[in-house]
């Protein structure tokens, strides 16, 4: 099959990625080298099923996707070139999965991630994810943001019950997430339609 | 060309006719073909934007998917490809290249591995015998993130082509057909003259009528040139012939002008001549009879008185009664010789008794005279003829006795007369030596001249055989044309 006519592009994703399927390489080997390829160039979230990256790095790879379907109101302390902040409130469980995405950058901002100790912290986050340490103190979190333009995200049961707005949900060994769009709305957050075609649509009360 | 229907024998009609349909075909299946390669092309380049547009769509639609790494959603996407019924299978696959979401029309099966495109392919597109695909990448903010393939039959390509054959075949086959129509109705306007006119010109040839004009057409083509060439040509030609047979008739007329002439004049000799015979014919009879009634009487009675005398003379001497003796025999001589005389001038028995004794005591005369026996074979049934004509025999008999006893050296002679119902056939003929060129008038003798008209005045035919054998005249002469015409008015001469 010879392909003609095409418009040129200039391609980011790196050449080694693209890998062939007729490359003869051995399953073992050729999840190993990808395995190898995707630590080197960071998680990209567009992970194979056969490469098998932990949840947490699945997770974080969402975390910074998020932010490529989500609209935020203008700020006005926030000047144009201020970092896009990923925030980890409580313990983090990414380990350096959240500063492999260091360098790269949504809507011409750069990610800059960090964790925080109290919710009152969050004021330059975009993002914000509440470790499973917090369960207990879920409900005073999410009353402290209440008026806040942040994504709330966390991956405790009931999360999106108590007022969070995404919430993590592993379905056949697969991450998926549910979004609460009414605590979106209530702080000017827009999230893209094809963002919400993605996300699970169940009770929020799981 | 073989065959026996050679194109060049057509018709100018036939020919036009069939030119037009090879024309009108010709450029039909020109056009036809221009428009059914530029109709493939572009259809080619829609089927490929179509499906180019149909695969940015679901690229559109699927990055999520890719990024929150969800095929179902992505599948749904692709199901909505149901709607287009020649997209038979479309796959997605990730930034990597493995499939990711597929879609197939009727059965699922495995998904067919990604295509190697140039990495700076944006998209491409590859036609097979039956099926086109289509390769496009999923960008998102800048970056590849998956690619779309989406595989279509032809049979909308191979449907309309067969359509497309169709109505060629339709509008070549309608199309010819109006051509054949409207050349019929309109080769007339070419042919119609020429065919005219090469008509015209095969009645000129076949019937050499140079009358006839090829009719003209009113146009001003070169057909109508050649018509009024052509028609000017025939008026020269009948100009000519015109003058032709002017002078034709002219010389013709002159020439019976002639002929009359010449008739008239032969006539006039003719009725000369007979006159001059008859007139001769008259002054001998006129003489034979002064010379028997006149001279004759007045000799007998000479010889009377000398004979009287004679009685006497005994009484005068022997001198004187000699004298009178030789006078009286001299006397006796004169007027035998000139009743011999007067009876060949005129023999009186041809009058009185009629022709065969008349030929009879000239016969037996001429062989006393000339040593020469005659012998004389006359029909029974002679019985009289017309005057002229017993004449015209009795004279030619005279004239050929006389020179057969001049010329020939014959030692005899041989006459037959015969006679049917409606002519009179006389032979005289001799052993003699003969005499060359008879038919010279130059060199026969006026004797011969003489013979020969006065056969021709009573209508027959006069013949000289002669060779060294011999001579022999025949003269065949009608007898029914005489006793109507011209035996009435010599009657009236009186002998």
């Amino acid at each position: 099959m010879k392909f003609i006519e095409g418009t040129s592009r200039r391609s980011q994703t790196p050449r080694s990625c693209y890998l062939p399927t007729r490359f003869s390489l051995g399953l073992a080997c050729k999840a190993g080298v990808l395995f190898v390829l995707c630590v080197l160039f960071g998680v990209s979230g567009l992970w194979a099923q056969t490469a098998k990256p932990t949840d947490y790095q699945t997770k974080a790879a969402y975390l910074y996707n998020f932010g490529k379907f989500v609209q935020w109101p203008p700020r006005a302390t926030e000047a144009k070139d201020d970092p896009f902040g990923i925030c980890v409130l409580g313990q983090n469980p990414f380990g350096t999965a959240l500063q492999d995405l260091a360098g790269r950058t949504i809507n011409g901002r750069t990610v800059a991630s960090r964790e925080i100790r109290k919710a009152q912290d969050a004021e330059k986050c975009h993002v914000l994810f509440v470790g499973a340490s917090e369960q207990g103190r879920v409900s005073s979190i999410l009353a402290a943001l209440k008026k806040s333009p942040i994504l709330t995200v966390s991956d405790m049961p009931h999360f999106a019950a108590h007022g969070g707005m995404i919430q993590f949900v592993v379905q056949d060994n697969k991450v998926r997430f549910v979004v609460n769009r009414g605590a979106t709305e209530r702080v000017g957050l827009s999230l893209s339609s094809e963002l919400l075609k993605v996300a699970l649509n169940m009770k929020l009360n799981q | 060309m073989s065959g026996v229907f050679k194109f060049r024998d057509y018709s100018i009609a036939n020919k036009l006719t069939a030119m037009n349909l090879l024309v009108s075909a010709a450029a039909l299946l020109l056009a036809c073909a221009a428009f059914f390669t530029y109709d493939l092309y572009t259809f080619r380049v829609n089927i490929v934007r179509n499906l180019t547009i149909q695969s940015e769509i679901i690229g559109a639609n699927t990055v999520s998917a890719l990024m929150f790494n969800d095929p179902e959603s992505a599948e749904n996407t692709l199901a909505a490809l149901q709607a287009s019924p020649h997209i038979f299978y479309a796959e997605i696959y990730d930034a990597q290249g493995r499939p990711f979401a597929g879609y197939w029309r009727w059965h699922r099966r495995q998904a067919l591995p990604l295509p190697q495109v140039a990495e700076s392919q944006e998209r491409a597109h590859s036609f097979d015998s039956d099926q086109v695909s289509v390769i496009h990448s999923i960008v998102f903010q800048n970056k590849r993130i998956g690619t779309v393939f989406i595989r279509s039959d032809l049979k909308s390509m191979t449907t309309r082509l067969k359509s497309y054959a169709l109505i060629v075949l339709g509008v070549l086959l309608s199309s010819l057909l109006a051509a054949l129509f409207l050349s019929r109705k309109f080769h007339g306007i070419i042919a119609d003259p020429v065919m005219s006119l090469a008509e015209t010109a095969r009645v000129v040839s076949r019937e050499k009528s140079y009358s006839v004009r090829a009719a003209a057409t009113g146009n001003h083509d070169e057909v109508s040139t050649l018509i009024e060439a052509f028609n000017e040509m025939l008026s020269q030609i009948q100009q000519r012939d015109k003058a032709l047979q002017q002078a034709h008739d002219e010389l013709e007329g002159r020439v019976k002008e002639r002929t009359a002439e010449l008739g008239i004049a032969q006539e006039n000799l003719r009725a000369l001549s007979g006159r001059l015979l008859r007139m001769r014919d008259d002054e001998r009879r006129h003489i034979a009879r002064e010379l028997h009634d006149g001279s004759g009487q007045v000799l007998a009675a000479l010889t009377m008185n000398l004979s009287i005398m004679q009685g006497e003379a005994d009484k005068w001497g022997p001198k004187a009664s000699k004298m009178v003796n030789d006078s009286l025999e001299l006397a006796r001589t004169i007027l035998k010789d000139l009743r011999t005389m007067s009876y060949l001038l005129h023999p009186p028995l041809l009058d009185e008794i009629g022709l065969e004794s008349a030929l009879r005591w000239f016969v037996q005369g001429f062989s006393e005279r000339s040593s020469i026996p005659v012998d004389l074979q006359l029909t029974p049934e002679l019985g009289r003829l017309p005057r002229e004509l017993e004449i015209a025999i009795f004279r030619i008999v005279q004239e050929s006795l006389t020179n057969i006893h001049r010329h020939s050296g014959s030692t005899n002679a041989a006459i037959s007369i015969s006679r049917d119902s409606h002519e009179v056939r006389l032979e005289i003929s001799d052993k003699g030596t003969g005499f060359s060129d008879s038919s010279n008038p130059l060199k026969v003798g006026v004797g011969i001249q003489g013979m020969q008209e006065r056969v021709r005045q009573l209508g027959g035919e006069f013949e000289i055989r002669s060779d060294a054998q011999g001579t022999a005249v025949i003269a065949v002469i009608p007898t029914e044309k005489l006793d109507r015409g011209k035996a009435a008015p010599v009657s009236n001469h009186i002998f």
